[in-house]
């Protein structure tokens, strides 16, 4: 078969199909109206959400209430902390301790903010320097760390250094606003 | 399933506030610990009544307190004794008397004996009082703020100690002096009235700071 055959061929061919989709969805668009002219008409998107305003579902309620709940408790909690009359906290900026350490299995901080108690440091990306970060109001802070239970008084960062009981520490000057 | 993952969001958010509230001592926990204290009755009702003036006027943490006349409580019944002599020594004089506690904490952190830990504590008390002595009698220009002439009067008395704990010459009244003022320098922006510690530091010289440290080493001999 020659080429220019073969073309005639195939344009005929797709012709004849496409006459036979076209008339298949003219059908289909009439049936398609027909059917959603005999439904009730949709209700418009205010009256729907109208409906859920006045008549909640359960698990609704129950959340709008928690949130308020929620709202109430923790207004309450940061009033007494530092509002008028509270507890007298002064809001500053957490204090970072930091000591490189990558040998280490457990790395303490402890000072006059802590009465001498150690507070524990973590190492949280796994790269050796352990942190922590620590509310202080405004004043002198005496500390030292604590090196898998190994003192170590100096600090780099310190502000200066003292030494009692044989021992430095390392002093942090904490100001205020 | 929502109303769960609310009611444990809840708890979560409340449980670290209500612990943060209860780690706080409160004063009757400490005077509670004095009431145990295996001393004189009259050593025990003085503290009581020192820390129930200190503990509100911000003399005086009730959580220092705690641990530290918590540690003292395991001292035989002498040294406990002088552990709390010395605290209401410290109260009754209106000083500030957390970093002497604090100063004691450290020193039981690094496993000393009591004997160690109350030779600098006494020493400390000294240096304290005589420096509360000695800046109590200026005449300071400004209208002073009280707890910012106390944390002055800590800091001097501090540094002064010090300087005699690092083993300087207490003849040293020059670097003495200039270690103070270091201080005091310091202290300006980590206490609110700057103005009573830059009169306090005006005021400063060698001769007060001389005398300070000879009243104290003089007390400690006796």
């Amino acid at each position: 078969m020659r080429y220019e055959e073969l073309d005639e061929l195939l344009r005929e061919s797709l012709q004849e199909e496409r006459a036979e989709a076209r008339a298949l969805l003219e059908g289909m668009e009439r049936s398609v109206t027909v059917e959603l002219a005999s439904r009730p008409s949709a209700k418009p998107a205010w009256r729907r959400w109208w409906g859920i305003l006045r008549r909640p579902p359960l698990a609704m309620r129950s959340a709008v209430a928690a949130g308020i709940v929620l709202a109430l408790v923790v207004g309450f909690l940061a009033g007494r902390m530092w509002g008028p009359g509270g507890l007298g906290l002064e809001r500053t900026a957490g204090t970072m301790f930091a000591v490189a350490a990558p040998q280490a299995d457990s790395v303490a901080v402890m000072g006059d903010f802590s009465a001498w108690e150690p507070v524990h440091l973590e190492d949280r990306v796994g790269d050796g320097v352990w942190t922590a970060v620590i509310e202080l109001p405004p004043g002198r802070y005496e500390y030292a760390f604590l090196v898998d239970g190994r003192w170590v008084g100096q600090d780099p960062v310190a502000d200066e250094y003292v030494r009692s009981f044989g021992e430095y520490a390392s002093v942090r000057y904490v100001e205020g606003d | 399933m929502k109303i769960l993952a609310l009611s444990l969001a809840l708890l979560a958010l409340l449980l670290p506030a209500t612990a943060q509230q209860s780690s706080e001592r409160h004063l009757d926990e400490v005077l509670e610990l004095v009431r145990g204290m295996p001393v004189e009755q009259s050593l025990r009702q003085a503290t009581a009544s020192a820390l129930r003036d200190a503990v509100p006027a911000g003399r005086a943490s009730s959580e220092v307190a705690y641990r530290y006349i918590g540690r003292a409580r395991q001292l035989s019944a002498d040294d406990a004794a002088t552990a709390l002599q010395i605290l209401r020594a410290g109260l009754e004089g209106g000083l500030l008397v957390d970093r002497l506690m604090n100063e004691a904490l450290k020193g039981w952190a690094m496993d000393l004996s009591w004997v160690e830990i109350s030779g600098v504590l006494e020493l400390r008390l000294e240096f304290l009082l005589a420096a509360q002595e000695g800046i109590g009698a200026l005449q300071l220009d400004v209208e002073v703020c009280p707890q910012t002439l106390r944390l002055a009067i800590l800091e001097v008395g501090w540094a002064a100690s010090d300087h005699v704990l690092q083993q300087e010459s207490p003849e040293d009244v020059a670097g003495m002096t200039s270690r103070v003022a270091e201080r005091l320098v310091r202290l300006r922006g980590a206490a609110p009235c700057q103005g009573t510690v830059d009169a306090v530091l005006e005021a400063l010289s060698p001769e007060l700071v001389g005398q300070i440290a000879a009243r104290a080493l003089a007390q400690k001999e006796r």
